[in-house]
């Protein structure tokens, strides 16, 4: 294969292309649904997608297609330079591209086992066993829904500038909805585990107490009052300081903080500046193994390694890709990221994590005279403005947590302002698998942080 | 007890299943083959002296109180379930065995058989017939 490709890349030079590469993706993937300990739909799939860039003249041509013979190949390098060419009279000021060293590698799953090879009954037992765990705990369980998703996805890169990467990225992820109901009241819990990693995720973690927890968790919400309404101190989980974190690193992206007219372009010429309290460093770390969102090699062949984003409130650094990064006039992060090779490779959050302090969990809240400890999420819009949709809270009273379950209320913060009320920072750490969508984009990502404690935050 | 157990002695790469009472006394006993029955030496006292050193590590490391234990080896995986603190569920399992499965199927059968053990104590002591 590789002098097909070879082949499509000499095409793009002979036209006139001074950079060009190939990305091609084939993603193996499952899906599973189970309602009601049901099953309600089994997805296999096998996706192959090829995609072309080609730089002319400073501008980018891009095509695609999903098949890998000699003639494909060649014509999508020929339309991706045609695109290139077309665009070449628009007056746009050139991309230039930052140097990156070649390498060739190929990085297999080696240790991880491979989904790929563990029969589908394996998998669904597993998933109808944690089904029936939720279910048969109590009567008031009205509805369990977990939907199942493996993947195994080998990604290659060709390029004229010397990358000829082979890399083969796992992925297995789950997601619990719990639903309880007593009499008109109906109470919903929500659990998502995620991890680059096969079926050793569900050996590690247990779905079936982790539904079991979830039950009971929607079970105690149906007795539960209405959180407080108002702006108190407030202590967070790490669900919800996980998601701060990703909407911090979010807006530090190289691409957003071009951008000052959008509402995410807030950190447009503030390197070297005080955005965040500082007890906040938010690292971005796409070479940790096992996270969610986690590679070798991004999609232009450039190394991941953690990126220090904020230190000690002081924001360090942009996510770049080779494009972003010339511009800045700076090195590339290894940040270039796409859904699959029929999307552009454009800077995007990995797994982003507040680093832990040193408060315990008790100093955390033994300073707290009248306020509330708030854990979960069900679900949250993200931005500067970002608003969370929390599972549960219970009161804090006096430097103690209370027993009392409270339903879980909707906190809403501004980044630029209320990160600046938190006083404590945990030293416990956990992340938050999550799912990030644009138009028709979707990307693994996470958010991980310890508890956090606000002096005072707005609890709806 | 087959039957109780058949989910674990029917899943690929499963070749001893091992109930000891705490005394070290082997309850019951399955093997896959003739092999295995001679190459797993794996004895009641063994069983009981690594749950007590897990459930004291368990303690000191802050970890919370045991479910089960996982030895992870070359060729394999051992796994030790404590049933309400008078038996002991060993299981032992090659490389074939999906690890998130056969934890799984421990987990249902520890769960049946502590109800057996809930309910049969023969002469004041418990005994779980093959």
């Amino acid at each position: 294969m590789e002098e097909k490709l070879i082949s499509a890349l000499e095409r793009a030079k002979e036209l006139g292309a001074s950079y060009a590469d190939i990305r091609i993706t084939k993603s193996f993937r499952t899906r599973m649904t189970v309602i009601n300990g049901k099953v309600k739909s089994v997805v296999p799939s096998i996706e192959l997608r090829v995609g072309i860039r080609a730089l002319y003249q400073g501008l980018w041509g891009f095509a695609s297609c999903n098949s890998t013979s000699r003639e494909d190949l060649l014509e999508t390098s020929s339309n991706a330079m045609k695109i290139a060419r077309a665009g070449a009279s628009t007056g746009v000021s050139p991309v230039r591209l930052a140097e990156v060293r070649s390498v060739i590698d190929r990085v297999e799953l080696e240790e991880i086992s491979d989904s790929r090879k563990i029969p589908l009954e394996e998998k669904q037992e597993i998933i109808l066993e944690s089904d029936r765990t939720a279910r048969e705990l109590d009567p008031r369980i009205m509805r369990t829904q977990f939907d199942y998703e493996d993947s195994v996805v080998e990604r290659y890169l060709l390029s004229t500038d010397g990358q000829q990467i082979y890399e083969v990225n796992p992925f297995t992820s789950l997601r619990l909805t719990i639903t309880a109901r007593e009499g008109e009241r109906i109470e919903r819990t929500i659990g998502r585990l995620a991890a680059s990693a096969g079926q050793e995720l569900m050996a590690y973690v247990d779905p079936m107490e982790m539904a079991r927890r979830l039950a009971m968790d929607a079970l105690s919400l149906l007795k539960a009052k209405q959180s407080p309404s108002g702006r108190m101190p407030v202590v967070v989980d790490n669900k919800i300081s996980g998601l701060i974190a990703l909407c911090v690193d979010l807006m530090a992206t190289a691409t957003l903080a071009s951008m000052p007219e959008s509402e995410m372009g807030v950190f447009h010429k503030k390197l070297g500046e005080k955005v965040l309290p500082e007890s906040l460093d938010i690292t971005d770390d796409p070479s940790s193994p096992g996270l969610p969102a986690s590679y070798r090699y991004d999609e232009e062949g450039v190394e991941s390694r953690p990126l220090k984003v904020v230190e000690a409130g002081v924001l360090k650094g942009y996510l770049h890709s080779r494009e972003t990064a010339y511009k800045h006039g700076t090195s590339p992060t290894g940040h270039a990221r796409a859904p699959n090779a029929s999307f552009l490779p454009v800077p995007m959050v990995s797994n982003a994590m507040i680093g832990p302090k040193d408060y315990t969990f008790e100093e955390l809240v033994e300073d707290v005279d009248e306020g509330i400890y708030v854990k979960g999420l069900i679900g949250a819009s993200i931005g500067r403005f970002v608003q969370c949709k929390t599972v549960m809270a219970h009161p804090i009273e006096r430097g103690e947590v209370k027993d009392e379950v409270l339903r879980g209320p909707s906190i809403r913060l501004d980044l630029l302002k209320d990160l600046f009320s938190i006083d404590a920072v945990g030293s416990d750490y956990d992340y938050l698998p999550l799912r990030l969508t644009r138009a028709d984009e979707a990307y693994s990502v996470s958010g991980g942080g310890p508890h956090l404690r606000f002096s005072q935050l707005e609890v709806i | 007890m087959e039957t109780t157990l058949a989910g674990l002695t029917s899943l690929l790469g499963v070749n001893a299943v091992i109930i000891s009472d705490m005394e070290g006394n082997k309850a019951y006993s399955w093997y896959r083959t003739d092999l295995d029955k001679r190459d797993i030496r794996t004895s009641g006292e063994e069983l009981v002296s690594m749950l007590k050193f897990s459930q004291a590590l368990g303690v000191n490391s802050n970890i919370g109180g045991l479910t089960n234990v996982i030895v992870r080896g070359s060729r394999g995986v051992a796994i030790l379930a404590p049933l309400r603190d008078s038996f002991i569920l060993f299981v032992s399992a090659d490389q074939r065995a999906n690890l998130a499965l056969l934890l799984v199927r421990i987990r249902r059968a520890a769960e049946r058989l502590m109800g057996i053990l809930g309910g049969e104590r023969l002469g004041g002591e418990a005994y779980l017939s093959p």
